[in-house]
């Protein structure tokens, strides 16, 4: 199926994925404006209520959906905030750790199970599956009597391994889609380099895997900030969240606070982009 | 194109491979679903405690009007959430495949950013949004579409919460999407240009097949976590659309009836396990013919 | 595959290594930092150590903690749940580890029937029992206070705009019959709570609100269905804006709620129906793996205490709005407060009040019915 694949890969894939020079004829430049014009709006779609959002961050009244006037006080009452600080900091420790982990042992598992076959690969497959079609709130309960049974305290270390053992399967979902356009060359790679496998793998096919690894990873990260159901049946005493703050606010009410702490989160993760380009440019140079 | 582990060498490395996610769901999900499981099978106390008389009562108060109805309802609501995701999904991942390296990584934060705010105040920003005095009514009465004492009533209805899981796993399709169709070789496409000279037949022929995996895990990724939904539906339907998951949630909760809540959902493991392997087949077969 | 088990074995191994070290870690490392913590050497009075209160959100004036912590050294950590039946899943679980609770009425009563709250020691709070409110010492899902202390209560009824009325709508009947429910049709919002929606409903048919009668039940049932048609939505938490925003006009609520937006808006009030509402008290329970260890019991007798010293308690309702059972706190309690008839009923009103209360076997029949109404 596969043509020439050289083995100096990343020039190569510059090379693959670059745009094709020859765009030039005006159909193709109507499709691209067209293609531009699509992804504007779906980028608007996306932001559209973070707007709001950020907007009312600023709102004079105590709740977040009627616009009374300019205020900064939410985020003065942000900072001296130690209850939300708190949750702040189990909820980064949860997701950052559980990305981590679960996106090292997902794209081990997804390299094993697309590269080799074996007997019990649909096994593996179902078992893989299974944490992406249980109902959440199912999941949380079995958890937690799990934990007890073995006598397990509830903690912090309680919602990172749940969390884990769902994201695991998230990281794979989205890696294999990745293998599997890739393998048929990732293989003919790999067999011109046969004598050290290793290299093979390091050098060709894990720099294709990056961008399903990124892909899944920060897939993972964003469903493990945001989860609720599972962290809250898996977390004990001392180990309170932000989603379980928040969702435990808006029983009285929720304030432009906490429009205020997504603002500043959006902020934080804003600064991403420059580092990504820099990462990239700096990448270039080398 | 997966090969058989024939040195030993190779067999190692493929049990290091699997071994940290086989112990890790084995003892953190499979061990803990067997609780699920014969949870199902009991009764329980008015109270909630579990009560160990083994019956199938859980699952024949199942096979009730009432429930099939919410069922179903659930699986349209899933099935146009993930049609629709993977008609403006799709394109988009298309779209940022085509960028050059560079742009892309930051086009893919660009993507994910907006989860990373806190998602109750992300859906609070829709309903204000969609509310009869929201902006987009605004926007409509406006641009002259309606007038002012006709404004559309979005929220509380199966369309808003449709757009509101669309919102939330459309991402999860482009990333799947992207995944796959940025893995394409690009060199085999060009040469399906110069064989077909019809780009919408390169594409139907050549580059639709090819990044079938992303659209696969995609569909999954969206289907399924959508069928399970209750925080949208009970925010944007505003608890007038109510779905499977909240069914299942108000088990767990207000009616303290865990072995019921355990019964539909294990229900719904086995529709949805059931459901993909013929999904699965289904697309096996196609691409077989093709 | 042999060698798999190994390997997986091997993993439980290290894990289990890590995860016993991290166990005795994290009863640490989650704390809430409110400076110093706490010391543990005692000697000038100071007990120190940690407290776990398991509440509801922003349901204490947060200063508190601190002032509790300069005078005793107890730093207490403060973990909140969204709904009582979230708690109660988790302590049916098994969750072991929080020291005081705050339940809801019936959520006492079942709290006590399953055995996960300790009878209360009356001798170590003479003082602060003495505080109390006659009304609130001898609530009928907790006998003489057996268990828990009465921390506050509110009540459940209209929230509704003066934009459109002249005379308040002191009847169940502009919610629940379909013609005046129809004047603002599609404006009208109910709790998304099955309890306190049924509980409403029952009221205004003239039944108690914790009926376990089915017919009675049905009744309800169709009198919501009746109305469906012009609801807005069931809504627990958003309420309150919605009024604000003018997306609804009359909306069932809680009172502290309400008054929080009244705040905002001064023609937002709220109505205890002339057929009565449902009232509700939070307490302040014990758990009983608390009551087995005198250190953490010592811990949790002494909260209770400060919780109910007059100053503190006045000094929380005033942050927290709603009704606080501390009779001897009203002197420093705001007077707008207190002379707010939504928050402090008068003798006449509190009469046609009721508990909702448990409903045992009929919880089945609630949820079934429960379902109808939100499918139908």
């Amino acid at each position: 199926m596969t043509t020439q694949i050289p083995p100096q890969t990343r020039q190569t894939q510059i090379k693959l994925d670059y745009q094709a020079a020859e765009y030039t004829s005006f159909m193709d430049r109507l499709k691209q404006w067209l293609f531009n014009g699509y992804a504007s709006l779906f980028y608007l779609f996306l932001y559209a209520p973070i707007f709001v959002l950020v907007l009312y961050s600023f709102n004079k009244s105590r709740f977040p959906t009627y616009w009374t006037g300019f205020t900064l006080e939410w985020y003065k009452i942000l900072f001296n905030d130690h209850l939300i600080g708190s949750a702040l900091k189990n909820t980064l420790i949860v997701s950052i750790s559980s990305t981590i982990i679960a996106t090292i042992i997902g794209t081990m598992v997804s390299v094993g199970i697309e590269r080799y076959r074996f007997r019990a690969k649909s096994a593996v497959d179902g078992l893989l599956f299974m944490p992406i079609i249980i109902p959440d709130i199912a999941m949380a309960i079995m958890l937690v009597v799990f934990y007890n049974l073995i006598h397990m305290d509830l903690g912090l270390y309680t919602i990172i391994i749940s969390h884990i053992a769902f994201n695991i399967s998230f990281v794979a979902i989205i890696v294999r889609a990745r293998m599997a356009s890739l393998s048929s060359t990732m293989e003919e790679a790999a067999s011109d380099l046969y004598a050290n496998e290793w290299n093979a793998f390091w050098r060709v096919t894990f720099p294709l895997l990056i961008p399903g690894i990124l892909g899944g990873a920060l897939f993972a990260f964003t469903l493990s900030l945001d989860d609720y159901v599972i962290t809250n049946f898996t977390s004990g005493p001392g180990s309170t969240t932000l989603p379980i703050r928040i969702i435990g606010m808006t029983r009285r009410n929720i304030t432009p606070e906490i429009n205020a702490l997504s603002t500043m989160m959006l902020l934080t993760a804003m600064l991403l982009v420059p580092l990504s380009l820099w990462l990239q440019r700096r990448e270039d140079m080398s | 194109m997966a090969i058989e582990p024939r040195t030993r060498r190779e067999r190692l490395t493929l049990n290091i491979l699997l071994s940290p996610t086989l112990f890790w769901l084995i003892f953190f999900f499979a061990i803990p679903l067997v609780i699920i499981l014969i949870l199902s099978f009991l009764d329980n106390s008015p109270n909630g405690r579990i009560v160990w008389n083994i019956q199938l009562d859980n699952y024949i108060r199942f096979a009730d009007q009432l429930y099939i109805k919410i069922f179903i309802r659930s699986f349209f609501i899933a099935l146009i959430t993930t049609i629709i995701c993977l008609l403006i999904g799709y394109p988009m991942a298309y779209w940022m495949a085509n960028q050059s390296l560079k742009k892309r990584n930051t086009f893919l934060l660009l993507i994910m950013l907006p989860f990373w705010t806190n998602f109750v105040i992300r859906t609070y920003a829709w309903k204000m949004l969609l509310a009869r005095q929201g902006q987009i009514n605004q926007l409509l009465i406006a641009l002259k579409i309606i007038d002012e004492d006709n404004v559309h009533t979005f929220l509380n209805t199966n369309a808003a919460v449709i757009m509101g899981l669309i919102y939330i796993w459309v991402v999860a399709m482009v990333l799947a999407c992207f995944a796959s169709i940025s893995g394409l070789d690009r060199s085999l496409l060009e040469a399906a240009q110069d064989l077909f000279a019809n780009p919408a037949r390169t594409f139907l022929r050549v580059t639709l097949p090819l990044t079938l995996p992303g659209i696969v895990s995609g569909s999954i990724l969206v289907f399924v976590p959508s069928f399970g939904a209750f925080v949208t539906p009970d925010m944007l339907g505003g608890g007038k659309a109510d779905m499977i998951g909240n069914l299942i949630s108000q088990q767990f909760g207000e009616s303290l009836d865990w072995p019921f809540g355990s019964a539909i959902s294990a229900i719904l493991m086995i529709v949805m396990l059931f459901g993909t392997l013929l999904y699965f087949r289904g697309l096996r077969s196609g691409e077989a013919q093709s | 595959m042999k060698k798999i088990l190994i390997g997986m074995l091997v993993i439980l191994f290290v894990i289990g290594v890590a995860a016993c070290g991290n166990g005795d870690a994290t009863d640490v490392s989650g704390e809430v930092e409110t400076d110093g913590g706490g010391e543990e050497e005692g000697g000038d009075g100071e007990v120190g150590g940690t407290l776990y209160f398991y509440t509801w959100s922003e349901y204490i004036d947060p200063d508190i903690y601190a002032q509790f912590e300069a005078e005793t050294g107890i730093t207490v950590v403060e973990d909140i749940f969204g709904s009582n039946e979230d708690m109660y899943a988790k302590l049916i679980a098994g969750v072991t580890g929080y020291d005081v609770l705050v339940p809801s009425d019936y959520m006492v009563a079942m709290l006590v029937e399953e055995g996960m709250i300790a009878e209360l020691d009356h001798s170590r709070l003479e003082e602060t029992i003495s505080y109390l409110d006659p009304t609130f010492t001898n609530p009928p899902f907790d006998p003489n206070m057996g268990h828990c202390l009465p921390y506050f209560w509110g009540t459940t009824g209209i929230g509704f705009n003066w934009e459109d009325w002249d005379e308040a709508p002191g009847s169940w009947a502009y919610i629940f019959d379909p013609e005046l429910a129809g004047n603002f049709s599609g404006q009208i919002s109910l709790l998304d709570d099955m309890r306190e929606v049924f509980g409403a409903a029952l009221i205004y048919l003239g039944y108690s609100s914790g009926t376990t009668d089915e017919a009675e039940l049905a009744e309800a049932r169709d009198l919501v269905l009746g109305m469906k048609e012009h609801l807005y939505s069931f809504e627990s938490d958003t309420y309150e804006d919605l009024m604000l925003t003018g997306e609804t006009r009359l909306a069932q609520g809680w009172s502290g709620d309400i008054f929080v937006a009244q705040a905002e808006d001064e023609n937002i009030d709220y109505i205890i129906p002339q057929e009565g509402a449902v009232m509700w008290v939070d307490n302040l329970c014990i758990t009983v793996d608390a009551a087995a260890d005198p250190e953490r019991l010592e811990r949790v007798y002494m909260w209770l205490e400060y919780l109910n010293r007059p100053d503190i308690a006045a000094q929380n309702t005033n942050w927290v709005w709603y009704a606080s059972p501390n009779a001897a706190a009203e002197s420093g309690i705001d007077p707008e407060i207190l002379g707010y008839p939504a928050i402090y009923p008068d003798d006449e009103t509190f009469e046609r009040l009721q508990y909702l209360g448990t409903v045992g076997d009929a919880l089945d029949i609630y949820s079934r019915m429960w379902t109808e109404i939100k499918t139908e």
